[in-house]
């Protein structure tokens, strides 16, 4: 060692150099982690590549089947183009917004919080460099459920189109130019907020997401409650669907991938490379303007957030939160009271900790917030002009809300829970509860929550509707199972796919396990959701039946009987095989 | 090599280090203690440019930590407590990164890897992932990997925790190389053996204030006892202590 001269020869890696190094570290690290993952769990690598096939195909027909709808909906109302303009704008348009605040919040936690940031601040790394490595997994890991989501909807598109082949070559292109846009501003506004609010930028970023959310409710509202004159007619189609025109504004992004990608699947292929243009370039400068200004503040920003902790006084509204957090927990203990100590223990600790992590806990109560906004609301629809029909399928949308969300809520909240023990999962090994308890006090803790919020929203929902007494029974039903079902699927596969080193939930949620989650969840929730709607649909055709069409009329509540059944069924599988799954995953883990 | 004009720290309206001024030349092994919450780590943070001071100056072989971070990073290693390796890397590739982060050349690079491989016998592990290490291998690839580049200053905080016996000495003595070789030591400890066996200064922090430093003979006169470290220590401590906390813990 001491032959070596002193100090080496060594000079300071200029920024491209930089950009190469992080790349090759990424590539090494992916593969490194895919060849592991192949060696060791082949098993899973399999399932996952096989469930996620079945979701990619699963999707792709619900694609096909709507746009099929469409095409047969033109013969009637020549209007099939125009909607599925619409569609896409407004596909695109929401998908932004998500993408914005998903690589935000990503980036908050990966730029600022975790230790390999500490780490590489420390080198002679650039702040951009820096910057640009982390944007690049957050794009990565917030881009790919985006790509087998978006995938399936363009090719049944090009399909149902008979589109040419370069449109099947530009699509893809297409989605991953449309990520860079959102991903740029999302993570410059995590720099310029963090930057300047770095004590209570959770609560800026909280406000900002409910602003944006309260506002889509509100003109979701709106759009229906204008449109209520004209009845579900064409007339009201045509309405609602012309409110639905600012979304189409040239200035937008989704405007330009809607017309891009119609462009190229009617074989205007000179529109499509301009848009694709379009979307590149306004892309490429939103990403160069986010790490021009990182080199500026990126530092500044880390200092600020690792500055503000531990001072010494507590505000009134700081000492106000902890009285009501105290109370909160000697509340939920006396609720647990049917419980043995060490599981209400157990309990207690995961809701001690979920309530102290503000970023998850502000989510969980903009979600709540946004969904009793608009339970809430129902009250203003003219319930005189709508028949016992079209209310009680308004119900059935208001549980096909509930468990959409709730599948969200689930796989962001409850799917992480078993990783989140991380490093100390050894110590649930020691615990003096079986294995058993243990999963089942997670699928208790969980469900506990999903059906207190789920049977409150449906409760106010179907009263407020005025719907009759079996309807109601078969949406609070379906939403029972709802809640449990999802809970015990989170639960259950969040134990099978469990990621012990990662820290982040949010990585947790959006990474691999938890997407194939959040999408098992989303079949379920629509598999329940069309349960619940057999037996609505059955009930009024019951009661269209003359009382002396006996063949028809048992038929009729056969069948209904048969899909409560089904229902049932449905959800008891629902629960049973993931905690099943899960405990057989857990039993073999060594501690 | 490294400055420190008059230093502060603010956590919100806490001040952890408060007015630090401190110079330590090329050459030097400074140890740098305090109790628990002392202002150390905060310190060392600001050191690595992690942390800016609220207020004062740090300058680490010439260059503003604040201005010139950059460049002085390029001749810093810091080793920390907790030390962060890729898991999904091997201690050799981890290593490549590090060689490739200072910029080192090639060919001088990977025959240092390959040295520091043999020095702190990394041969059996050094082609395994890094999730697989126990904590002393960890710590024994951290500070491989921090010599690598054969850094003008070392930063190393709590550096023994975790290693055992023999791999302590292999620290120590690297350690005592780096500064035989002109390089400058900064570390922080609780093990005040450790102290007394390598320091050439040490200094005492407490409460965000700088209450001793100098040799440990000249720590021993301001704390007006011929004792061990440990004894000086807990007496320049205690004297810092209000009145009424020293009448408590009294035995």
């Amino acid at each position: 060692m001491n032959e070596l001269a002193w100090p080496l020869q060594r000079c300071s890696p200029d920024g491209s150099r930089q950009m190469a190094l992080f790349r090759r570290l990424q590539k090494t690290l992916l593969k490194n982690g895919t060849r592991q993952a192949f060696r060791k769990s082949r098993l899973r690598v399999g399932l996952i590549v096989v469930l996620s096939l079945l979701i990619w195909g699963g999707l792709y027909g619900l694609f096909r089947e709507g746009f099929v709808f469409l095409r047969n909906l033109e013969t009637t109302v020549p209007i099939s183009f125009y909607i599925i303009e619409l569609l896409f704008g407004m596909f695109f348009l929401v998908l932004t917004g998500l993408l914005i605040f998903s690589v935000g919040i990503f980036l908050h936690e990966s730029l600022f919080r975790a230790p390999e940031t500490r780490f590489l601040l420390s080198t002679p790394a650039r702040a951009d460099q820096i910057f640009g490595y982390k944007f690049r997994e957050a794009v990565f890991f917030s881009g790919w459920a985006f790509l087998l989501l978006g995938s399936p909807l363009l090719i049944a598109y090009g399909i149902e189109m008979r589109a040419d082949w370069p449109y099947y070559v530009l699509f893809l292109p297409f989605l991953v130019g449309f990520l860079i846009l959102p991903a740029a501003v999302g993570a410059l506004g995590c720099l310029l907020i963090v930057d300047l609010f770095p004590r209570h930028r959770r609560l800026v970023l909280g406000l900002m997401v409910l602003t944006v959310l309260v506002l889509a409710v509100v003109w979701i509202v709106y759009l229906f409650y204008d449109a209520r004159s004209e009845g579900l007619s064409e007339a009201w189609l045509r309405k609602l669907l012309n409110h639905l025109r600012p979304s189409q504004w040239w200035g937008l992004p989704s405007r330009w991938m809607t017309v891009g990608l119609m462009s190229a699947a009617h074989s205007r292929f000179d529109d499509a490379l301009f848009y694709l243009a379009l979307v590149w370039s306004n892309g490429l400068f939103a990403y160069l303007l986010a790490a021009w200004t990182s080199v500026r503040i990126y530092r500044r920003a880390y200092n600020g957030v690792n500055s503000t902790a531990g001072s010494r006084s507590a505000s009134v509204t700081d000492r106000l939160l902890m009285a009501l957090a105290t109370g909160f927990d000697r509340l939920a203990a006396l609720l647990l009271f049917w419980t043995d100590s060490p599981t209400r223990l157990f309990i207690l600790k995961d809701l001690r900790t979920f309530r102290r992590d503000s970023a998850q806990m502000a989510q969980v109560l903009i979600l709540g917030g946004i969904l009793f906004l608009y339970f809430i609301n129902i009250r203003w629809l003219p319930h005189g002009q709508y028949a016992d029909y079209e209310r009680t399928l308004i119900g059935l949308m208001n549980v096909a809300v509930i468990g959409l969300m709730m599948a969200t809520y689930t796989s962001r909240f409850v799917f992480p829970l078993m990783s989140l023990e991380g490093r100390n999962f050894w110590i649930l090994g020691l615990l003096p509860i079986s294995r058993e308890r243990l999963l089942l006090s997670k699928f208790a803790y969980a469900a506990a929550v999903t059906v207190t919020i789920g049977l409150g929203l449906a409760t106010i929902s179907e009263l407020m509707l005025r719907l009759a007494w079996p309807i109601v029974a078969v949406h609070l039903l379906a939403v029972l199972i709802l809640s449990l079902g999802l809970s015990a699927i989170s639960v259950g596969l969040g134990t099978y796919l469990v990621n012990l080193r990662e820290t982040n939930p949010s990585k947790i949620a959006t990474g691999f396990g938890g997407t194939i989650n959040l999408l098992v969840s989303l079949v379920f929730a629509l598999a329940v959701i069309v349960l619940a709607g057999i037996p609505t649909l059955l009930y009024f055709a019951d009661r269209a039946l003359s009382d002396q069409d006996v063949t028809a009329l048992t038929r009729v509540r056969w069948l209904l009987a048969s899909s409560v059944s089904a229902l049932i069924a449905v959800g008891v599988a629902a629960v049973i095989m993931p905690l099943r799954i899960g405990l057989r995953a857990f039993r073999r883990m060594e501690f | 090599m490294i400055e420190l004009l008059d230093v502060s720290k603010l956590y919100g309206d806490k001040l952890a280090v408060d007015g630090l001024t401190l110079t330590i030349s090329r050459g030097e092994l400074f140890a740098f203690l305090g109790p628990n919450g002392a202002g150390k780590t905060t310190t060392i943070k600001m050191l690595c440019g992690l942390l800016f001071p609220s207020r004062g100056t740090i300058r680490i072989g010439g260059y503003d930590v604040q201005k010139q971070g950059d460049l002085a990073r390029q001749i810093i290693s810091y080793v920390p407590d907790q030390p962060f390796l890729y898991e999904k890397l091997t201690g050799r590739e981890f290593l490549e990164f590090i060689r490739e982060m200072y910029g080192m050349d090639p060919v001088q690079g990977r025959k240092r890897i390959d040295e520091l491989i043999d020095v702190f016998e990394l041969d059996s592990f050094v082609d395994d992932l890094t999730e697989s290490y126990s904590h002393g291998m960890k710590q024994r690839t951290v500070f491989a990997a921090a010599l690598l580049h054969q850094p003008e200053v070392l930063i190393v905080d709590e550096p023994m925790v975790g290693l055992d016996p023999k791999s302590q000495r292999l620290v120590k003595n690297l350690m005592r190389q780096e500064v035989a070789r002109g390089g400058t030591v900064f570390m922080s400890t609780h093990l005040l053996g450790d102290v007394e066996e390598l320091a050439t200064r040490i200094g005492i922090v407490h409460r965000g204030r700088l209450i001793g430093c100098g040799t440990l003979d000249t720590l021993r006169k301001q704390a007006a006892h011929d004792g061990s470290l440990e004894d000086v220590f807990l007496r320049l401590t205690a004297e810092e202590e209000p009145a009424e906390l020293t009448a408590k813990g009294a035995p």
